[in-house]
Order: structure tokens, then C-alpha cells, then sequence
């Protein structure tokens, strides 16, 4: 499959899962996206996933355009803070994925120091950095990463329920929100 | 806690049946459940189903003939990756186990997210006997918990309840004022058990897959509680049955395939988590978390050992059969009395408890093979009813007049002139009962039953076809 | 061609009718029929409820009488079901089992017959009428068999085939279940006729008597104008 395929159907497949998917040339688009984000959803406190070029540059643009609380996660390993503490507010954390995975729209994150697996947990809105060169075909293509890693999660779409009554509610114990950005140059 | 003995089926399941409303809230459930499994099937999955079941059928024949093989591999791979590991024969081997572990963490608050085993085992109960907190965490689990019930599907508990029963209860336990919306009920859950996560000590899972060749415990949810569990406390059990083993990483991948969309229509659940180690306490600390693995026998290796009775064990508990099964359709996972209720819980409890107890449930079937059709993994579900009905008989559980009537009915169709005999006298007789049909006890109270024709397909047979002039002129 | 019918006993007394058509429409189609008559039941009854010992008589029985036929045919999807896949579940003796291995590949239910064997899909019949058509489940399921009769009853002239929802899900019979859970059963049955009266047809067609049996146990309850058929009568009526 191409790119341009693997990022159609990726997007697809996320939509059926009530999840989102935008595709950025830029950096500055995507920090416009976040800042009406932002504004629409009330968020008053943001942890990003620092450890990478274009999430770096992220924090550092949203650190300087908008007022709200913004960490790295790198700044809470420097200070020693226990992450669960420091998620305790958040309302929107920013990871940063492994891989796409364009067959069923998931999200492949492995934890470590960077990428700590509440992240993409605690917060009611989860966005999911990556770029196009990330997608892979299916979770298959995953799976060294699956057999060395300390542990993996696969996350498609939000949060769900439908134990009552089979009526779907998105936003349980996880996030209400999975927005995925893909950097495509 | 509701009557949980499967000695009651036959009275529960009239008692189920004359509940209207559990059967229109069970109906409209399952059928839900089935239609989006089978547009999944039809549109979203690239290869053939069939050929996939067959695969997962395979996958799961192989690791259930060669148990000890993989049972060994996987010992191996948790002590390798520091993964703590029980094997426990019993159920109140598995409680002592964790009540060990819960004492030596000075643990009081448990959260737990779904695990039949549990359920199996009983351990909250006996957990809540010690004085420990514990909370189911899945929401379907939690208001299985709060109305102090038991669950009445595999992998939807909730099922037979409806939104304002769920909404009274909320009001009733939580004291919070009466909505029945879906939405509202499901966010006063997320915020009450969002304090019970920040406050656990010890997190008990249950596991979908433990991959053989690397040691791996996949958990597959949709909700995030069991991410919660596993991830906030310092201390992670999981507990499952010894048959959850699977050979390679692949083989869970395919497995995987199958799973969701059987269970719910979703081609891939919105979590899966694969653990193989343990990670760090948290970013301060050098400690590691611990994750301890407790799997259940409790009478499956006896059947691992029978080679007709073991495809029982291929199970991966997607719960389909139920949503099928035009019995469960109609009274409801309650009824049948068992912790798996349903096809797979009609086979499988009756070699896990006691035999004599729970074999009416193999007889609570017709016979008509939905769920063997619908089982993603392929096991001959009602060949294992019908093999619990044999063993019954050869334990001389049938009832007396049972056994009479066999007995007479061999000496009449082993000699068809006595069949002959006592069939044109039925016959004879038919025409007399042609308007009101025979009057069968029970049976007639609910259907009409039909009179012997006037005469029977031997006797015509007889009368016209005789002589082989007579044969071409018919 | 050489034929032996075998005709299950529920047929034999309660709808000799449906056997005289099978044998009727075998006849018309050219096959040289012929009916053991040793034959009396091919041990279902027994086997399902447990008595494995008195069904293996019965099934050993039954293949001795007719180990010499070339091709069994009968107009039930249960009992060559019975004989086809669960007598293999039978503890069956050096001699029967040799038997049953070439009997099984032998032995076929009326509609599979016509369309897969004798390569008749129509049998140029007529009959002006609405009908529904329930999917017994051995015939289904043990056997496979959902198309051939849809296509036969299809190619009548006059024959209007509605669908009928959930044509699938098991009338509730299951033999030695509809005696130990009469009110399961019934509640079954129930759902089936609520379905077979919203289709809107005349005649609900089946290729068992048992099934269709029992679905009638609730259509005279409700003195309901439906009628039961099976299919082989259905065929012979329209000859
Ligand atoms: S028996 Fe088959 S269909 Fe039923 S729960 Fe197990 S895997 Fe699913």
C-alpha cells in the first residue's frame, strides 16, 4: 500500500471507531487545530510527550502562544514527580505513537519514561502525534515491537461502553476524545 | 446474592420465562450484539471468515493437545521476565494465594477489572470476609456489584438489566438522584471508581491471552478500567484458567481476529494491552511494580487429558454463543444457575461442578447447533451437550421411568412386527383423537399433538406395493 | 436408478403422507424405489436423550438392513443426520463400522437428492399459493442443505416464496427436549409461528415432519388459517 492509501484508509477505519484523524503539512497548522481545540473543549491543563522533534516544537509553540498550563513530560522526570500526581488535573495529554496501524485505525504506544502509559489514559482528551512514515499496513507488521517491549498498548478510537442497554458511550475510564495527527511532509 | 445453583435450572428457567420484560431486554441486547458481528463479518474483515475460524480452530487444537508443553514454555518466560506465577488446583487454592499477597502488600483497597475466573472462584466474597475493599470496575461489573448479583453474560454482565433499573439502583446505593440516561449513569460511574483507581493498592485482572513464546498477557477491553488496574497500583495479579495459553505472539494476533468481533461486532477493541515485564513503580523510583499470574485448573486438565470432551477448553470466551442461542434469547443468563451460563456454560460446568447437579442443563437445548455454528474457535458445542447427556445415563442419573421406557421401546424397534403391530394399532386409533389431538401431560397444556395417521407408510407400502405389477401401476 | 427410502418412524405413523409423496416424486423422476422393510427408527430418540446402548443397537440395526442399498434417501434432514454424523459418535462394532463408512456417503436427504444427485432443481409443478420456508436445523446445519430446497420450491409455477425472518432459529422441537421443557419449547415454537404470521404466507414448508409437527402444535392452539407442508408433498401436490 502507498502512503497516500495508508493514510486514506487509516483515516477510514478511525472514523468508524468515533475517533479523529487530521493530517498536517506543517507544524503551525497543526498548533492552530490544538488552540481551537483547546478553546472548544475548556482545557485548562495539557502533558505532552516531549522526546521528539515534532512534539517538542509543539510544547515549545503552545507554551508561547496560549496561557494555560502546559508540561513535558521530560520536565516531570527531571523534577521526580510521580506522574500519577501530576495527571491528577490534566485534561489533555498529548502522546506520541509507535505506529498507526491502517487496517483497524489503532494506535500502537509502547510506555517508557517518555511515553508513560497514563498519558493516553487519564485525561479526558488524548491527541496522538505521528507521522505518515509511522503507518504500518496491520498490527502484525507490530509485532517485534510487541514481543521486546516492556509492555505495548493498541488503542483504537475513545473509550467505550455499552453496557447498558447496548447504548455506546464513549469516555469511560479512558479519554472521551482520540485525535490522532499525522505529519506528512 | 441471588440462588446461584444450576439444581434450580428447571424451576428458574419457568420463572425466567414468564418474565416479558427480561425477555424483551435480553432479545433486543443479543440481537444487537449478533447483527453488528455479522455486518463486521460481511464488511470490515478482508479475509474469509470461515477460513479464519479454521485457523483460530487450529491454533487452539494444537495448544490444548500439547498443554504441557506450552504450560511448561510459559513457567519459563515469567520467570524470565519477572512476572511472579501460581498454579492453583482449586478455587480456595487461588484465594489463599491472594489473600497471601494482599497481607504482605498491607493492601485494603482492591480494584479488579472483569475476570470470570474470579466469578468462578468467588473471591470477592471471600475477600469482602477479610475486610478488604473491592471493586469491580467495569461498568457493566460495578452494577452487577452494587445490585449484589452475578453476572449474566460472559462479556456483557449488565445485559438482562434495563436503564431504569439501573438508574433506581444508582439513586438507591450511590444517593444521587434518578436519571435513566445512559450518559449521566455512565459518568457518575466513571467519577466514583476514578477515586476507588487513585486509591488502590493492588490491581486483580483477568487475562485473554498468555503467549507461550514470550510470555506476554494480553488483555482486550474497551473501557480502560482494566489499563487502570494494571497500571496504578504496585501490584498487578492476574487471574485466568489454565487453557488461556496460546503457542506464539502471532497466534494471539489471529485469535484477536476473531475475538471482538464475536463478542460485540468491533473489529479490534479500543484497548489491548500486551504486558511481557513488569515496569517501574513510577519515574521516581528504581522499584519495579509486581505482576503476579494465578491460573485456575479446577477439573481442566482432567478434561485436557479426555480427548473427546477437551475442544470444551478451546473456548475464548467471546460470549456469541449466548447471543444465539434461542434458549439463552429467551430466559436470560440467570437462569441456567451457572457462572458461564449458556451453550459453553452448559458444557462446561457440569465437569467443573458437580456432574449430577448441573447435567439438566445439558438437557435444556434442542439440540439445533447455533452456537457450534456461531463459535468463532469451532467447538462442537452441542456433540458436548449430547456427550453429558451419555455420561449421565451411563451414571445412572436418568430418572426411573426414563430408563423403563428405553428399555421397551429397544424390544419394539428391534422386531418390526411388533413395531408393525403396535403402530396400525395406533393407528387404528388415530382418527379418534383426529380433533383434539393426543393429550400428552405438559406438553398438551402448551401445544397441540398430533394423532397417528389412519394408517401407517408400512401398511400402505404393504397394501399398494406388494407385487411388482402393483409397484408400476402406483 | 436404485433408491432405497428410508422413512424415520415419526413419518411412518404420523405422515405417511409426506412418504407416499417422496416416493411418489422419486418414482416420477425415473428412480427404481424400493423400501426396506425391516426399517423401523434409526435410534435418535435414544441417542439424544443419553442411551447411547439402545441407539447403537438401533444403528446397527439399521445399517445392516440397509448395507446392501446403493443410495438411501429420505425426507427428513434430522435422521439422515443422525446417521450420517452422529452415529460416528456410536461405539460401533468392526462390522457396522464398515458399513456406516460407505453408508454415509450414501445416504441423502430427499431435496439434497434431487438438486445434488439427480441435478433437478425442477420438477415442473404447479401450485397457486403463498408459501414460507423454515430451515430445520440439522438440515442446515449437520447437513448443509439451505439452497436446494429454496430452488425447488422456486421453480414451481404459482408458488409465491416469502421470506421468512429468522428462518433459521430452531421451532423448539429437540425431541427429548420438548418433554423435559415443555414451556422452554413451547416459548420457542412461539416465536417461530409469530414469525411464520407475519410473513403473510399460506403454508410454511419444511423438509422435517418433526419440526413441522410441533410448529403445528401452535398454529391449531391459535386455530390459525397456516397450514403445514412438507416439501416432498408440496412437490407431489403440484405433479
Ligand atoms: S464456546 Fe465459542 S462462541 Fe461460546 S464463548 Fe466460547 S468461543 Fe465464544
Amino acid at each position: 500500500m502507498s502512503k497516500d492509501n495508508l493514510i486514506e484508509r487509516f483515516n477510514k477505519e478511525i472514523i468508524k471507531v468515533n475517533g479523529e484523524c487530521f493530517v498536517f503539512k506543517n507544524i503551525d497548522d497543526s498548533i492552530t487545530q490544538i488552540q481551537s481545540f483547546i478553546e472548544k473543549e475548556k482545557i485548562k491543563k495539557i502533558l505532552i510527550n516531549d522526546k521528539n522533534e515534532i512534539s517538542r516544537s509543539i510544547y515549545v509553540n503552545l507554551k508561547r502562544t496560549t496561557d494555560l498550563i502546559i508540561q513535558a513530560v521530560s520536565e516531570i522526570n527531571i523534577k521526580n514527580k510521580d506522574i500519577k500526581e501530576e495527571l491528577k488535573d490534566v485534561d489533555l495529554g498529548i502522546s506520541y505513537a509507535n505506529f498507526l496501524v491502517a487496517d483497524t485505525g489503532s494506535v500502537v504506544l509502547t510506555s517508557s519514561e517518555d511515553e508513560p502509559r497514563l498519558l493516553s489514559l487519564l485525561p479526558e482528551f488524548n491527541i496522538v502525534l505521528s507521522t505518515s512514515n509511522q503507518i504500518i499496513e496491520k498490527l502484525e507488521d507490530a509485532i517485534d515491537v510487541i514481543k521486546t517491549e516492556k509492555s505495548v498498548t493498541v488503542i483504537t478510537g475513545p473509550s467505550r461502553t455499552a453496557d447498558i442497554e447496548k447504548v455506546l458511550i464513549t469516555g469511560v475510564h479512558g479519554p472521551k476524545k482520540l485525535i490522532v495527527f499525522i505529519f506528512d511532509k | 446474592m441471588n440462588e446461584l445453583d444450576t439444581k434450580y435450572f428447571k424451576k428458574l428457567v419457568k420463572e425466567k420465562l414468564s418474565d416479558k420484560s427480561l425477555r424483551t431486554i435480553v432479545k433486543k441486547a443479543t440481537f444487537h450484539s449478533l447483527q453488528k458481528r455479522n455486518e463486521t463479518i460481511q464488511n470490515d474483515i478482508s479475509e474469509k471468515w470461515e477460513q479464519l475460524r479454521e485457523k483460530a480452530y487450529s491454533i487452539r487444537k494444537i495448544t490444548i493437545e500439547n498443554w504441557d508443553y506450552y504450560f511448561n514454555q510459559i513457567k519459563a518466560k515469567f520467570s524470565e521476565n519477572g512476572i511472579d506465577f501460581f498454579y492453583a488446583k482449586n478455587s480456595s487454592e487461588v484465594c489463599d494465594i491472594v489473600n497471601n499477597l494482599l497481607f504482605s502488600y498491607k493492601a485494603k483497597n482492591i480494584v479488579k477489572s472483569k475476570s470470570m475466573v474470579t466469578e468462578e472462584v468467588g473471591l470477592n466474597e471471600y475477600l469482602e470476609k477479610f475486610g478488604f475493599i473491592v471493586t469491580e470496575t467495569d461498568l457493566g461489573e460495578y452494577i452487577i456489584q452494587l445490585a449484589n448479583e452475578r453476572p449474566s453474560h460472559i462479556t456483557a454482565p449488565a445485559l438482562h438489566k434495563s436503564r431504569s433499573e439501573i438508574g433506581f439502583l444508582f439513586s438507591e446505593k450511590l444517593n444521587i438522584d434518578y436519571t435513566d440516561a445512559p450518559e449521566k449513569l455512565t459518568d457518575y460511574a466513571r467519577q466514583i471508581l476514578r477515586k476507588k483507581f487513585l486509591n488502590a493498592d493492588v490491581g486483580i485482572s483477568g487475562a485473554n491471552f498468555l503467549v507461550a513464546e514470550t510470555g506476554t498477557i494480553v488483555i482486550v477491553e474497551n473501557e480502560g478500567n482494566a489499563r487502570l488496574t494494571i497500571t496504578l497500583p504496585k501490584l498487578h495479579i492476574v487471574i485466568t484458567s489454565i487453557e488461556k495459553i496460546v503457542p506464539t505472539l502471532s497466534d494471539a494476533l489471529i485469535l484477536l481476529r476473531l475475538l471482538p468481533v464475536s463478542s460485540t461486532g468491533q473489529k479490534i477493541t479500543s484497548y489491548v494491552s500486551f504486558i511481557n515485564k513488569p515496569e517501574e513503580e513510577d519515574n521516581s523510583s528504581k522499584n519495579l511494580k509486581k505482576i503476579v499470574v494465578i491460573l485456575l485448573d479446577n477439573g481442566r486438565s482432567k478434561l485436557i487429558s479426555d480427548k473427546k470432551l477437551r475442544s470444551i477448553l478451546y473456548c475464548i470466551k467471546c460470549g456469541a454463543c449466548m447471543n444465539k442461542c434461542p434458549v439463552y434469547q429467551l430466559i436470560g443468563g440467570h437462569a441456567y444457575g451457572s457462572v458461564y451460563p449458556g451453550p459453553i456454560g452448559s458444557i462446561l460446568t457440569p465437569w467443573l461442578n458437580s456432574f449430577k447437579d448441573s447435567k439438566d442443563l445439558a438437557y435444556g437445548s434442542s439440540l439445533c447447533g447455533a452456537c457450534s455454528e456461531i463459535c468463532p474457535v469451532k467447538i462442537d458445542i452441542h456433540y458436548q451437550l449430547l456427550r453429558i447427556r451419555k455420561y449421565s445415563i451411563e451414571k445412572k442419573f436418568s430418572p426411573f421411568i426414563e430408563k423403563i421406557i428405553f428399555k421397551i421401546w429397544l424390544q419394539i424397534v428391534k422386531n418390526y412386527k411388533i413395531y408393525n403391530l403396535l403402530s396400525n394399532i395406533l393407528c387404528f386409533l388415530g382418527p379418534l383423537f383426529q380433533e383434539t389431538g393426543l393429550k400428552i401431560p405438559v406438553w398438551s397444556k402448551y401445544k397441540y399433538f398430533p394423532a397417528p395417521f389412519e394408517f401407517s407408510f408400512h401398511k400402505w407400502w404393504q397394501r399398494e406395493v406388494k407385487t411388482q405389477e402393483e409397484y408400476a401401476n402406483v | 436408478m436404485k433408491i432405497s427410502l428410508f422413512i424415520p418412524c415419526i413419518v411412518d405413523q404420523f405422515a405417511p403422507q409426506t412418504a407416499i409423496s417422496t416416493f411418489k416424486v422419486l418414482r416420477k423422476l425415473g428412480c427404481d424405489v424400493d423400501y426396506p422393510f425391516e426399517q423401523t427408527c434409526c435410534g435418535q430418540p435414544a441417542f439424544n436423550t443419553g442411551y447411547h446402548h439402545e441407539a447403537k443397537i438401533c444403528a446397527e440395526r439399521f445399517l445392516k438392513i440397509f448395507s446392501k442399498s446403493n443410495y438411501i434417501v429420505a425426507p427428513s434432514g434430522s435422521c439422515v443426520a443422525m446417521v450420517k454424523n452422529f452415529y460416528e459418535e456410536l461405539d460401533l462394532s468392526k462390522e457396522t463400522l464398515s458399513i456406516y463408512q460407505y453408508l454415509k456417503n450414501n445416504i441423502f436427504e430427499f431435496s439434497d437428492f434431487l438438486v445434488n444427485i439427480l441435478k433437478i432443481e425442477n420438477i415442473n409443478a404447479q401450485f397457486n399459493a403463498k408459501v414460507t420456508y423454515h430451515d430445520s436445523c440439522h438440515l442446515l446445519r449437520e447437513l448443509k442443505i439451505s439452497n436446494e430446497p429454496r430452488k425447488l420450491i422456486q421453480n414451481i409455477k404459482g408458488i409465491e416464496l416469502i421470506n421468512l425472518n429468522e428462518s433459521d432459529t430452531c421451532c423448539g422441537f429437540g425431541g427429548t427436549f420438548s418433554v423435559k421443557f415443555p414451556e422452554l419449547s413451547a416459548a420457542m415454537t412461539e416465536e417461530k409461528v409469530n414469525n411464520i404470521e407475519k410473513s403473510g404466507a399460506d403454508y410454511v414448508i419444511a423438509n422435517d415432519v418433526s419440526c413441522l409437527l410441533n410448529i403445528q402444535g401452535i398454529l391449531k392452539k391459535r386455530n390459525s388459517r397456516i397450514k403445514i407442508l412438507h416439501i416432498a408433498e408440496l412437490l407431489a401436490l403440484g405433479m
